[in-house]
């Protein structure tokens, strides 16, 4: 090996470049096939080194290859060699090359030397026997890791020119993380569409007159599938502006004849063919059941002609469906399709096999009282996982489904993931830049009436995973089922249709539940975002040592909690009658054996707690796996459920004194990780005007060591939320909410006469410690007058206080 | 020259691992920080399958991609390495880890500590400083990630007219080089 030699010499010392060496290489003769040629040295700017190429190439049949050796002088590295790339030239370029004398490329030729290599793979051999030492180059697999962390679609697109190898790692990858854009609609009219790039805020314009007039729908593969008033259907890809006619649909409108044109096709999904690559499967859901119907698109590269014949190809196929599924959503999953029917129901599908069922169910929705009554259905796969989505506008929640147990389980984070949902397919990406989001846009067609007028179209949002929390429910007339909702994060308004809680009252907590008492004694769990109800035992216990209260005033505060001594079940505390005195209920959520659990105290029935001093409850709270409650004007006690021999309440600590505290009106208690405090809320009534009006609050924080009350001025990083309901707090370093203070709403049942006459309902307020200042809640919606917001706080922080505790369990250790 | 440096505690009882550099740089490093580069852990793992293990520290490890120079970047970046690469919760936390980034910014370094965390198969390391690079081509115009990578633009002019027009947009609006 001639040339091996040669490099060798290069490779010794600096002086090898010299002009006898070169002139040695020159001096090699020509032979058909394969090429060397060198560059004189150049200084490259970055790294202050000399440097210079040599190329190696190698023709065959069908086309050329050429290692590009650089060799770098530096006073760091001496010589250094590596093979860096390969390229893949077709032969026609390089017969251009040799002849014309002025291509660029020719340079390469001017200097060339060819040798012989008898065989590529002695390339190979080469790149292992000299032993490169620094590459100057990267290899692909790093170029396409450092491409995969641009942020922007316009870098990728960028990073796409600057050179061959580039190029083809751009293309090699599938998923295209940069790129989720935001097609804004626009008038009919216009032909100009504006993107909006989620990962860098910006807004990009293009050009589509194809798209004009039509309803379009999106997909993570660059196309789009737009249907016109004419009920042609095209698939376009919006930065190749290529256009591919769908077949007619015919045999769609066949089966609703009824249906506009913009309201035949509920959701077009776009998949990549799993039995076939290189063609596209459309599935549409149309019509007044959400029938299923697909299509395959062969993109025509070679030979097309052997799955001519395939069912869906040229014509839309509709799917047999002989239990009448309600289809929601489509997924492709390891090259499996998956379809979801109904509320929750998954099934298999399979296009191609005439005589297995088309669809197969394979999993049965969950249980009702645990989703409740979605309003919109997603489905879709991450790399490991298949994830369900059940949107209700104001919340998401997400199942993943466990292949192994073939259910549904809910999850509460999504990790690194980003999920679009809307009108067209369901994904999501893996990211780190937005991740554990969840963005939406309208969906909603079926209500509009005309195409254009956009009905729709202002339901677009994000929904992050994280900070589910907290909300405000707003209180409106007895006789309306519609409640209105505020987000304190997203500062944004919200409708439900609830009539679960038409005409009743109701106390919030941070779970997500939200206990309701009617006129009929009867009380119920509800929980707000999945819309279920389970009914809590009688009141029967507590009326009897309450007889003569009102169903209103019966109960004064209604408080739920994890129970300690028991995962997977709600502990419901009431304080109730005339002296405040305190019962509790246990529910379990049915998972697997709850029997066991059967015959403890306050399962199925409300638990009077014995209270031989007559103490008057105002609040409870459970801190450390321990339940304390707050009596009289600030006694702390601690208390056992189930305990039967010992006491049930120990005084822990006692009041502060009266010229402390004076006569406060409300007292709260709330725990944090590490702390336990005592809210005092002070306030006076104004008859004339029938309402109440907060106007200061003191905080006490106990001190575990002196088991004693102290004042404090400081809430740190944490909001208080106190009224009806649980009090509870969040630290605000994870939500956007205002740190040291007091959110509170009206808490004055007892004052009021009548239900529904609202006496209260108008001290809703932020108390800011730092200032000692009572600021408005600053609801700014417009269109919208707060008449009265008799509310509560309510949210969803499961997650954050059980990774608390994980933590402290930790350091514990 | 850095060996000793690289051990303060040289009586510390952690195992010791030498590893041998391209330009014959003898480097002692402990075993903990040996274990993230994947290439020295899976040559350490054959070698105990040889029952040459008994040598311990005295086996020296060939690294013949690697400079001396790299290796001690490395080296040093390991340390300081566990809180590093947890992914970012908010947006400060994002912006201090630009910043950190930032400081391995010289841009021939970067390419040189990516090959070298590459041939060593430094998951951690490799991550931080794709990221890093990443950074700094962001809305970069193609002339400055050429010049930057050192690579020579090989589409032919026709080629690169017709892709610039087709994708007009991004190629607008990038930032001084």
């Amino acid at each position: 090996m001639k040339f091996v030699g040669a490099l060798y010499s290069v490779h010794c010392s600096r002086k090898a470049i010299t002009d006898t060496h070169r002139s040695e290489i020159h001096s090699s003769l020509l032979i058909s096939g394969s090429f060397i040629s060198m560059f004189s040295p150049f200084l490259d700017p970055y790294t202050k080194e000399e440097r210079f190429y040599i190329y190696l190439g190698y023709l065959t049949s069908r086309g050329c290859y050429i290692i590009t050796i650089t060799v770098t002088l530096g006073p760091r590295y001496g010589i250094s060699l590596s093979f860096s790339r390969i390229l893949y030239l077709i032969v026609k370029s390089i017969e251009a090359v040799l002849t014309d004398p002025f291509h660029p490329l020719a340079s390469i030729m001017v200097s060339m030397i060819c040798i012989l290599l008898t065989d590529l793979a002695e390339c190979f051999w080469l790149k292992i026997g000299l032993g490169s030492n620094v590459q100057s180059e990267l290899p692909p697999e790093v170029v396409r890791e450092i491409v995969n962390r641009l942020h922007t679609f316009q870098d990728f697109v960028a990073a796409a020119g600057v050179s061959r190898t580039w190029r083809s790692v751009c293309l090699s990858i599938s998923r295209r993380p940069q790129l989720p854009c935001l097609m804004l609609s626009e008038t009919l009219s216009t032909d100009m569409r504006h993107f909006f790039s989620l990962c860098d805020n910006n807004r990009y314009q293009l050009l589509l007159s194809e798209v004009q007039g039509k309803r379009c729908w999106g997909s993570p593969h660059g196309w789009i599938v737009t249907l016109g008033p004419d009920y042609e259907t095209h698939l376009l890809h919006l930065t190749k502006r290529v256009q591919i006619a769908l077949p007619p649909l015919n045999t769609i409108r066949t089966l609703a004849a009824t249906e506009e044109w913009f309201r035949l096709v509920h959701k077009f999904i776009l998949l990549n063919d799993p039995s076939q690559e290189s063609s596209l499967l459309v599935i549409a859901i149309f019509g007044p059941v959400n029938r299923l119907a697909f299509a395959r698109v062969a993109f025509d590269r070679g030979g097309e002609g052997a799955a001519l014949n395939r069912r869906g190809q040229g014509q839309w196929a509709i799917v047999t469906n002989p239990d009448i599924l309600k289809f929601n959503d489509v997924a492709c999953f390891n090259d499996q399709l998956y379809g979801l029917c109904d509320n929750g129901k998954l099934v298999c599908l399979e296009f191609d096999a005439p005589l297995a069922a088309e669809v197969q169910v394979i999993a049965l929705q969950p249980s009702e009282e645990e989703v409740g009554m979605p309003q919109k259905l997603y489905l879709m796969n991450s790399s490991e996982n298949l994830f369900v989505m059940r949107h209700e506008t104001i919340c998401f929640l997400v199942y993943k489904f466990n292949f192994g147990a073939l259910a549904w389980e809910e999850v509460t984070d999504l990790e690194d993931l980003a999920v679009f949902v809307g009108d067209g397919n369901s994904w999501c990406i893996h990211t780190s830049a937005i991740s554990n989001c969840i963005y939406f846009t309208d969906d909603n067609w079926e209500w509009q009436r005309h195409p254009g007028v956009a009905c729709g179209g202002r339901d677009v949002g994000v929904f992050s995973m994280a900070r589910r929390l907290p909300w405000l429910m707003l209180s409106e007339t007895l006789s309306t089922d519609m409640r209105h909702f505020f987000s304190l994060y997203y500062n944004n308004r919200y409708q439900l249709r609830l009539p679960q809680v038409h005409e009743k009252r109701y106390w919030g907590s941070p779970h997500g539940w939200v206990v309701t008492l009617g006129p009929d004694y009867e009380t119920h769990l509800l929980h707000l975002m999945k819309r279920v109800q389970i009914p809590l035992p009688p009141l029967n216990t507590i009326r009897t040592l309450a007889p003569i209260e009102e169903w209103f005033r019966l109960v004064h505060k209604f408080i739920l909690f994890k129970d300690p001594s028991q995962d997977s079940s709600l502990l419901v505390i009431a304080i109730f009658g005339p002296v405040n005195r305190l019962a509790f209920a246990r529910v379990a959520f049915d998972r697997g054996g709850g029997g066991a659990f059967l015959n403890r105290r306050g399962q199925g029935q409300w638990a009077i707690v014995t209270n031989p001093d007559n103490l008057k409850f105002n609040d409870v709270a459970c801190f450390n796996d321990q339940i304390y409650g707050l009596c009289d004007n600030g006694k702390l006690v601690r208390f056992e459920l189930d305990a039967p021999l010992a006491a049930e309440l120990q005084v822990i600590a006692p009041q502060p004194s009266e010229e402390e505290v004076g006569m406060p009106q409300k007292l709260y208690l709330v725990e944090t990780s590490e702390n336990l405090y005592g809210i005092f809320r002070y306030g006076f009534h104004i008859p004339s005007k029938m309402r109440h009006e907060t106007i200061y609050f003191l905080v006490y924080k106990l001190n575990f060591g002196a088991l004693a009350w102290e004042e404090v001025t400081d809430l740190e990083d944490i909001a208080v939320f106190v009224g009806e309901g649980n009090s509870w707090c969040i630290p605000t370093s994870t939500i956007l909410c205002r740190s040291n203070c007091i959110y509170f709403t009206d808490d004055n049942w007892e004052w009021q006469r009548y239900p529904g006459v609202a006496y209260g309902g108008h001290d809703v307020g932020v108390f800011n410690m730092a200032q000692r200042l009572l600021q408005n809640l600053s609801i700014s919606c417009s269109g919208f007058e707060l008449i009265d917001y008799l509310g509560f706080f309510f949210g969803y922080i499961k997650r954050k206080r059980e990774k608390k505790k994980k933590k402290k369990k930790k350091k514990k250790k | 020259m850095s060996n000793t440096s690289e051990n303060p505690n040289p009586s510390s009882s952690s195992a010791k691992i030498t590893l041998k550099t391209s330009d014959n740089e003898l480097f002692e490093v402990e075993e903990a920080v040996a274990m993230k580069f994947c290439t020295v852990k899976q040559y350490f793992e054959d070698e105990k399958d040889n029952d040459v293990a008994a040598r311990g520290s005295s086996t020296v490890i060939p690294l013949p991609n690697v400079h001396s120079a790299v290796l001690a970047r490395l080296i040093s970046y390991c340390k300081k390495l566990p809180q590093s690469n947890a992914v970012a919760d908010n947006h400060e936390e994002e912006e201090t880890k630009k910043k950190e980034r930032k400081q391995y910014g010289t841009p021939g370094d970067l390419v040189d500590l990516i090959s070298a965390a590459n041939y060593l198969d430094f998951k951690e390391g490799l991550e931080f400083f794709n990221q890093a690079l990443a950074d700094h081509i962001q809305n970069k115009s193609v002339e400055y990630v050429r010049k930057f990578f050192g690579i020579k633009g090989d589409f032919e002019p026709h080629e690169e007219e017709k892709y610039r027009e087709e994708y007009a947009w991004a190629f607008e609006g990038v930032d001084e080089d």
